[in-house]
């Protein structure tokens, strides 16, 4: 088997907790919004896959390990 | 070749049609009674507009009458997924926000469509922004798999993978930002082809995503999708994404000939990072040995994690949906339904840090996808992990749940094409996904052909 030089390295998923009702209802609240309880008992449910998603996101980046963002200065002249 | 006209596709179409066998007229009747016929079983259409498509489909014919065939779409009869602009036609994106929004122009792949002469048949069923569904909370029902009306048809480009798999539409487009033209293109057993970020115009398409929305074909064949891609690619300064390079000629590349093809097979997404059903990699195994048979050279390679890319796609496209969305969202939620509206709050939690840490990965998995396809011409991995669901059983969340084994070529923006290689034991279709080198469709749709070409699967039409 071919193996690619992979620089993405694993996760420790050991933090990632279940979150409360009321704490997720204050956390989204204090973004703006309000939704109902059956709604917040779905993204609670959903929390956890939530999180794991974020986790995996973060690295043992280096200063030099930039976002795959970018723009063309001449591409607007 | 089919015995319905319905069932006729492009190539074998246009060919009658140039050689004035095939009346563009007769052809779209025919369209029009199948969707009155079978529409109602699955609510593909959103809008049909049949007073419009026969006046296209007369225009055709008078201009071929007179000698001015236009190509291989010149009265092909097509549908669009509802988030294309189209001039004069209401535009709904799936949406009570937009359910009455009417755009005075095409959209820019709506209009090389028209220019190539293509007969209008109307606009299909999507999730609600190409994002929530399926949902029964919208204006219009949801799109229900032509194989078993039961069953899920994929999103969110749900009614072109319906209309293109039941005979309502000899091709479609749709969007995949996540897999939204190969996911339906698996469950409804049709061949999906996601270009290259910046092959084909986003322009006049209402966005998912800034960085992972795609445009692209719905076909039945690999060669139908060729002869749609020739049309849509190219150039669009008003695109910010759109990339400027030669097109060439995907026709011509479909010699049916892949020896000494290299073929990377990304096994662990399906067999590893996840568990696909055992009929589901038992196809894969079969497909493997289509391939070399063909004279392929299949060897497996081992990428990041499936979860990897999966959570690097799935940030980026909830924070660049709020973003495209959040005002709305604040001013009038009522207006959303419930799964778009859900989703979208709870990725307000997420952070700017977060984003960019996505984008961070995003390059690291685009660098070693890449490296990959410097060693082989394409990769291949399976095109889901088993067949259509119960669309009840389809969760609100279910983006985070899984990982979609579509998202990683979207991430990359990897040219990629989603090609049926089997049967479930209940009958509905499985399939594979084909991802060739960036600008480099001609030899994604070439491997596709062949092995279409090698094998029945396409000579099953679903029930209706």
């Amino acid at each position: 088997m071919q193996e690619v030089d992979s620089q993405v390295t694993e996760v420790n998923f050991m933090e990632i907790h279940a979150i409360s009702l009321e704490e997720l209802k204050a956390r989204i609240n204090a973004a703006g919004f309000t939704p109902d309880d059956q709604s917040l008992r779905e993204m609670q449910a959903a929390w956890p896959h939530f999180q794991a998603m974020r986790a995996r996101l973060r690295r043992d980046y280096s200063y030099a390990d930039e976002p795959a963002s970018f723009f063309s200065l001449e591409s607007g002249a | 070749m089919s015995g319905e006209l319905y069932h006729l596709t492009i190539a074998e179409a246009s060919g009658m049609i140039a050689r004035k066998e095939l009346s563009p007229v007769v052809l779209t009747e025919a369209f029009l009674a199948r969707i009155e016929a079978v529409d109602p079983i699955v609510n593909a259409y959103i809008t049909v507009t049949g007073e419009r498509a026969l006046d296209d489909a007369r225009r055709a014919e008078s201009e071929i009458a007179a000698g001015n065939y236009k190509g291989p779409l010149h009265g092909i009869p097509v549908a669009l997924k509802d988030i294309y602009d189209t001039a004069g036609i209401r535009t709904t994106c799936h949406s009570h926000l937009h359910v009455d929004r009417v755009p005075a122009n095409d959209g820019r792949a709506v209009a090389l469509l028209r220019d190539a002469g293509t007969v209008l048949l109307g606009k299909l069923a999507t999730h609600e922004f190409s994002f929530g569904g399926p949902s029964w909370d919208l204006p219009f029902p949801p799109a229900r798999n032509p194989w078993n009306p039961e069953r899920y048809a994929g999103g969110s480009s749900s009614g072109s993978g319906v209309a293109t798999a039941a005979g309502m539409a000899m091709a479609t487009l749709g969007s995949d930002a996540a897999g939204s033209i190969r996911q339906p293109a698996f469950f409804c057993g049709i061949t999906g082809l996601k270009p290259t970020f910046g092959r084909v115009s986003r322009q006049g398409v209402a966005p998912l995503t800034f960085s992972l929305d795609h445009v692209g074909p719905m076909t039945w064949t690999a060669r139908d999708a060729a002869l749609m891609l020739q049309v849509l690619a190219g150039y669009d300064k008003n695109d910010a994404g759109s990339v400027d390079r030669p097109v060439p000629d995907y026709a011509s590349a479909l010699s049916g000939d892949i020896e000494g093809i290299r073929v990377g097979l990304i096994r662990h997404f399906y067999d590893g990072d996840e568990q696909a059903d055992p009929e589901m990699k038992s196809a894969m195994d079969d497909s493997v040995s289509v391939l070399e048979g063909l004279g392929a050279k299949v060897e497996e390679v081992r990428l990041s994690s499936l979860h990897d890319y999966s959570s690097c796609g799935m940030a980026i496209m909830l924070c660049e949906a709020l973003a495209i969305h959040e005002r709305d969202l604040r001013a009038t939620p009522e207006k959303f339904g419930n799964v778009v509206r859900d989703r979208l709050t709870l990725a307000s939690l997420l952070t700017a840090a977060d984003y960019l840490q996505a984008l961070r990965l995003r390059r690291q998995l685009v660098e070693e996808t890449g490296e990959a396809l410097g060693r082989y011409d394409v990769l291949l991995t399976a095109g889901g992990y088993g067949p259509a669901p119960k669309i009840e059983q389809v969760s609100k969340f279910y983006l985070l749940e899984r990982p979609l084994i579509t998202m990683p070529f979207d991430v990359t923006g990897s040219p990629t094409i989603a090609v049926r290689n089997g049967v479930s034991t209940s009958g509905l279709p499985l399939g594979m996904q084909i991802v060739g080198r960036p600008f480099d469709e001609a030899t994604v749709l070439r491997v596709a052909d062949a092995y279409e070409r090698a094998t029945a699967w396409g000579e099953r039409r679903p029930p209706l």
